[in-house]
């Protein structure tokens, strides 16, 4: 079996006539369907579903923003560990014995 | 006669009997997409109410960004699948005597006839199917018999291109071999 064969047998098989539906399909359908529950307007997960790649890409942003806005602040205001803790103990420490 | 859209919202609507006019459109694309995986006519019918049962019952999903038409194909390609996969617990042994002996005698004949007739190939090209999984079966059809682009194929089956042309690859090589001992096994 070569490859011109085996293209000549998916060629014949494309000439195929497909089947006709049966009389009366459509009645047959819609009697499964009358026992099914109703389609009616999307559920909430299904909405959820439909939006999770929007809330997904806005989800992205928001971190994306709220690591750029740290980063920017510890930028300007550059963290040491001795003033950090002298700002914690003036403010804290002392303010407590100070009452 | 209104188009799929307002007719779908007329059915979200309400209008539950409407739908009986979507099936009276698209059931012969329908049994025609199933037909490529089922030749028992029976079953293409209940593969095609199934898939015309879960249209109905996702119908909410459906956002209407692609044609109707597309979303059914996908349904109906799902369909299709899982009862490959439930067959292919039940039987996947080749039994050459399903086949007429004009297909049989073609498959034997070592130049360029002119081959046998459109359903002894298909009947032979299901049973020779039979061998792939049902993955590589549904990639090898939508590409080769239904003529779809790799980028269509990527869009119904949710693979990448590259897994589809894999799986092709894999799908003609299997069929080669597989018809190659088909042939063999006539003899015998």
């Amino acid at each position: 079996m070569n490859d011109h064969k085996l293209k000549k047998l998916f060629d014949l098989t494309r000439g195929e006539t497909p089947p006709a539906p049966p009389e009366g399909f459509d009645s047959r359908v819609m009697a499964a369907l009358r026992r099914e529950p109703r389609a009616g307007l999307p559920s909430l997960w299904d909405q959820l579903e439909q939006l999770f790649p929007r809330l997904a890409v806005a989800t992205v942003l928001i971190i994306g923003l709220c690591v750029a806005g740290d980063f920017a602040y510890s930028t300007l205001h550059p963290a040491g560990l001795t003033a950090d803790v002298h700002e914690l103990a003036d403010q804290w420490l002392l303010a407590a014995n100070e009452e | 006669m209104n188009d799929d859209a307002e007719l779908l919202e007329r059915i979200r609507n309400g209008a539950v009997d409407d739908f009986a006019e979507i099936v009276r459109r698209h059931q012969p694309q329908v049994f025609a997409i199933l037909h490529r995986y089922e030749r028992d006519f029976q079953k293409v019918e209940d593969l095609a109410q199934e898939t015309f049962v879960k249209a109905w019952r996702f119908l909410g999903r459906f956002d209407g960004r692609a044609p109707f038409h597309h979303w059914l194909s996908k349904i109906a390609l799902r369909t299709a699948l899982d009862h490959l996969r439930r067959q292919k617990r039940i039987r996947s042994e080749i039994n050459l005597s399903e086949l007429g002996e004009s297909a049989l005698e073609w498959l034997q004949s070592p130049g360029d006839e002119p081959g046998p007739g459109p359903q002894p190939a298909a009947e032979l090209l299901d049973t020779a199917m039979r061998e792939l999984s049902p993955e590589d079966r549904q990639v090898i059809t939508l590409l080769e018999i239904e003529g779809r682009s790799v980028k269509e194929i990527c869009a119904l089956t949710g693979f990448s291109s590259a897994a589809v042309r894999v799986r092709a690859f894999r799908a003609r090589s299997r069929l080669r071999k597989t018809l190659t001992r088909m042939g063999a096994m006539k003899n015998e």
